[in-house]
């Protein structure tokens, strides 16, 4: 077997990731005493992310994976020779040796550092392959069409039960994996336009007088109707506005400063809101739970291979190094040990190609890829590719189901309980160190 | 009969805010008494119209623009509203995304595909967007190939345009191999560079599929859509026939229960009965699937006059932008009303993905209602200062013989056909106060104001 440059990494810094796991239970500990709770990122890429194109065999140790791969992808195929700088730990089940993307190097180098799980082979078991039922399912924590919460809108309830909002959803709409019976959470595109608006002439300005009729009509009990629940969400806008566009978002030398939107910008804020709770301790916000959403990866078509510019590639790196500047920013910021962060995806995609030219692309799969990122995170690979050689009608089969991650963060990470993921127990993946 | 029900003035109010963008004026005053068969025909128009809005160049922001422009002001005419709240229901039933094929051209086209065929015969709407270049580019009917299908059109047509994943007892209606079948009935489609689409023999698979296989519904042969020639295939072997002869697990038409559960919920409520969805449905049927007369038969409905009816849905930004513009009379500037829009969650011609917008309570998350005041303050300000800027005189709107706050909030709530609950409606009159009615500042600070929180009521954001 090969020695990977990440197994000779671990050897030689043993000690160092052994002290880092100390001072993540230490802040786990200070956490059950009431210091502030964990913190989970969530990211979703939306459209059914290409797993097997982005964590790719390299050989045939246990199957025929390269060969089989090659054959599958004539012409999306990655080379072996564009995998050697992002070799990651061989595939836990059949021992092929395995790497990330080219373009997910900074990836890769979290990985080397121990703080990034590659969870290969998750998804739903049982699957149309439609995105909106496997969307569903993801948000819910639950494959049932009748599922109307979220997981951690459930896992809010559990907890307080209390109203209180604890959640951003970032990109407008609240994601169904917050909807929750009481604590509700709120949707945010940008801190920096979250405030209630003026009159622009200086002249005629009159906020005070509107904030305090909005006070009085969104505080109106309106009871279980589709007012009520529409006035809650005007009266947490109101409560929120001055807060969270107060934030300072810019100026501390984030990694994602540049970004001008999306996933990019989104973490930002997240990691500016953490900052302020920090800073200011005395006015918190309290959100402890961040779902971001990144499109473009339903590739049907014209998905490219390793060129930056193409469609798939260009996502692997924009992804790559959002998450980097992300983590770098909590590290610098102090935050780290407080953060896990996953980035899921409703499925992963077929294993053959479905043309040959360069519209080649590939139509919607079952098994998928998960990453988890943090110092709290035990990093290495998880799951299995499975037997290429053995795919049913070309889809990469599930060698862990979605809800054993999910059981993980909810028990490990946040502190509740699974009871919240219907047709449990399941078996924890040891992703939290 | 229900459709010889006359209308009460609140039911005219409710039926022109859903059937188009809300009343202009004393509408509903004029309505009120009228038989609901009599007005509902009036209101749906007899056939499909061809206007089309600009197309521009193919990939330019700015003629996007105008097309979004062209659009949002029809929706306004008075002659064109409820046309125009069809069209928008079939740009989100069969969404296509500038961000995704760049090509306003396309877009304007499909637009006006809508605008023709959206009125008629559902089958013939399904092979229209079947064949439309804005559709084959969206979701790669044109990338899919004899030799390399591309599933991409072909599981959206079952799953989101005519069938549903599951039916409405939750089984399954297809399977993965239904997928791959119809993929392959699909393949052939291309666009040429002036636009005109055919099939290609070169591309098109002439073996032997099997849709739905095992079912009374099965159809096997040489399975497609349309032939060389551009003529339609025959109803044994055309796949569009077999997604109108599928049959649920109740035994029933599943495409009829589809759409009159889609389109009511478009129109009047989420989650109807099921016995209501089956009358629907057996109207849709009868009708030969023809999509005015489902609408009628929505629009003169008992329930669609029902409390639940006129409480349960959030206007889309759509309605919201539109029918304050009706409601006030004022004047906004129209890229930065789309602009609003677009803050609000629907920006035209952009929706969100092949599912369309999400309906319901997600329209009013907070940052949602957040883009909904400040549309409502951009409105409200509005003092022509620039050229095609926003206009609005507020103490035009103000009844003469008002003279105290209260007066004034009712007149206002009046205008907007609107009910707030009691400390709402004092918190807007204690806004007010003291009134100065011929004060400037008065006028363009709190009579301005009013109508920003007039807009921000949660019971202006349903309707």
């Amino acid at each position: 077997m090969k020695i990977t440059r990440r197994r000779f990494v671990q050897g030689s810094t043993g000690a160092l990731l052994a002290s880092t796991h100390i001072l993540a239970l230490a802040a786990r500990t200070a956490r059950a005493a009431g210091a502030g709770s964990p913190i989970l990122v969530l990211v979703n890429l939306r459209g059914g992310n290409d797993s097997l194109n982005t964590v790719m065999p390299l050989d045939n140790v246990g199957a025929p994976q390269r060969s089989t791969y090659q054959s599958l992808r004539p012409s999306l195929g990655i080379s072996a020779g564009a995998l050697a700088a992002t070799e990651i730990d061989p595939d836990p089940m059949l021992g092929t040796a395995m790497a990330l993307h080219p373009e997910l190097s900074e990836l890769w180098t979290l990985y080397d550092e121990g703080k990034l799980a590659v969870i290969n082979g998750i998804g739903l078991v049982d699957s149309s392959l439609s995105h909106f039922e496997a969307e569903r399912a993801w948000y819910n924590g639950d494959p049932s069409p009748l599922a109307t919460t979220g997981w951690v809108g459930r896992h809010q309830d559990a907890e307080w039960g209390d109203g209180a909002v604890r959640a951003i959803s970032f990109g407008s709409s609240v994601n169904q994996t917050l909807a929750a019976s009481t604590n509700h959470g709120i949707g945010v595109s940008r801190l920096d336009r979250f405030n209630l608006p003026d009159d622009d002439e200086r002249r005629f300005r009159d906020l005070a007088g509107r904030k305090a009729a909005w006070s009085t009509i969104f505080g109106e009990d309106r009871g279980a109707s589709v007012f009520g629940g529409i006035a809650a969400s005007g009266e947490n806008l109101v409560r929120m506005s001055d807060l969270l566009s107060s934030i300072e978002i810019t100026g501390w030398g984030s990694g994602n400063e540049a970004e001008n939107g999306g996933l990019g910008r989104d973490l930002r804020q997240v990691a500016s809101i953490l900052r302020h709770d920090d800073l200011d301790p005395g006015n918190p916000t309290d959100l402890c739970f961040f779902h971001c959403g990144t499109g473009g990866f339903d590739t049907h078509s014209r998905q490219g291979t390793t060129d930056p510019n193409a469609g798939h590639p260009r996502l692997m790196d924009r992804l790559s190094r959002q998450l980097f500047a992300f983590q770098r920013d909590l590290e610098g910021l102090g935050l780290a040990d407080r953060v896990v962060t996953v980035c899921y995806s409703e499925f992963g995609r077929r294993g053959f190609q479905n043309d040959n030219g360069a519209n080649a692309g590939t139509d919607h799969g079952r098994a998928g890829v998960a990453f988890a990122l943090g110092t709290g995170i035990a990093g290495g690979h998880y799951g299995t590719l499975g037997d290429l050689g053995a795919i049913n009608r070309g889809n990469l089969d599930v060698s862990v189901d979605f809800r054993e991650m999910y059981a993980a963060l909810v028990e490990d990470w946040l502190g509740g309980s699974q009871a919240l993921l219907p047709g449990g127990p399941f078996t924890k993946l040891p992703i939290i160190a | 009969m229900p459709e010889d029900t006359r209308l009460t003035e609140g039911d005219a109010v409710h039926l022109l805010r859903r059937a188009g963008f809300g009343p202009i004026k004393t509408e509903p005053r004029k309505l009120a008494n009228t038989r609901r068969s009599n007005a509902v025909t009036k209101l749906i128009p007899k056939k499909g119209k061809k206007a089309r809005g600009p197309s521009g160049k193919k990939n330019q922001q700015k003629d996007l623009d105008k097309l979004k422009a062209w659009w949002l002001k029809r929706m306004t005419k008075k002659s064109a509203r409820v046309h125009e709240k069809l069209v928008l229901f079939w740009h989100d039933h069969f969404p296509t995304s500038f961000g995704v094929i760049a090509d306003t051209r396309e877009l304007s086209a499909q637009n006006a595909l809508f605008r023709e065929f959206g009125l008629g015969s559902f089958w013939e709407l399904i092979y229209q967007v079947t064949r439309d270049p804005a559709m084959l580019d969206y979701l790669d009917g044109k990338r899919n190939t004899r030799g390399a299908p591309n599933e991409n059109y072909g599981r959206e047509l079952m799953e989101l345009f005519t069938l549903g994943p599951l039916d409405l007892a939750g089984n399954p209606n297809y399977t993965q191999q239904d997928v791959e079948e119809m993929a392959r009935s699909l393949t052939g489609w291309r666009v040429d560079q002036k636009g005109q689409v055919s099939v290609q023999s070169w591309a098109f698979d002439p073996t032997e599929k099997v849709v739905f296989e095992g079912t009374g519904h099965e159809m096997r042969g040489n399975l497609g859509v349309e032939d060389f020639e551009a003529i339609p295939f025959p109803p044994n072997v055309n796949v569009i026939d077999a997604l109108f002869a599928h049959r649920d697990s109740d035994g029933r038409p599943t495409l009829a229960r589809y759409m009159a559960k889609k389109m009511w919920e478009w129109y009047a409520y989420p989650g109807p009965s099921l016995a209501l969805v089956d009358e629907l449905a057996d109207v849709f049927v009868a009708s030969g699937y023809v999509i005015a007369d489902l609408l009628y038969a929505i629009l003169v409905h008992d329930e669609f006059y029902s409390v639940q009816a006129r409480e349960s849905t959030a206007k889309t930004p759509c309605d919201f932008v539109v029918q304050t513009l009706l409601t006030t009379g004022a004047k906004a500037d129209i890229n930065e009303a789309h602009e609003a829009m677009e803050e609000m969650g629907m920006e035209l011609f952009q929706p969100p993905g092949v599912e369309g917008w999400q309906p319901g309570p997600g329209w009013l998350s907070a940052t949602r209602y957040l883009a909904r005041l400040r549309f409502a303050q951009m409105l409200a300000s509005g003092r022509n200062t620039k050229k095609d800027g926003a206009k609005f005189v507020p103490e035009k709107l103000i009844p003469k013989d008002a003279n105290s706050a209260l007066e004034i909030v009712d007149a206002m709530l009046a205008l907007f056909h609107l009910n707030a609950p009691a400390e709402s409606r004092q918190a807007l009159i204690d806004y007010l106060v003291p009134i100065d009615l011929d004060g400037e500042d008065w006028i363009e600070t709190k009579l301005r104001g009013l109508f920003v929180l007039l807009m921000s009521l949660p019971e202006f954001q349903v309707h």
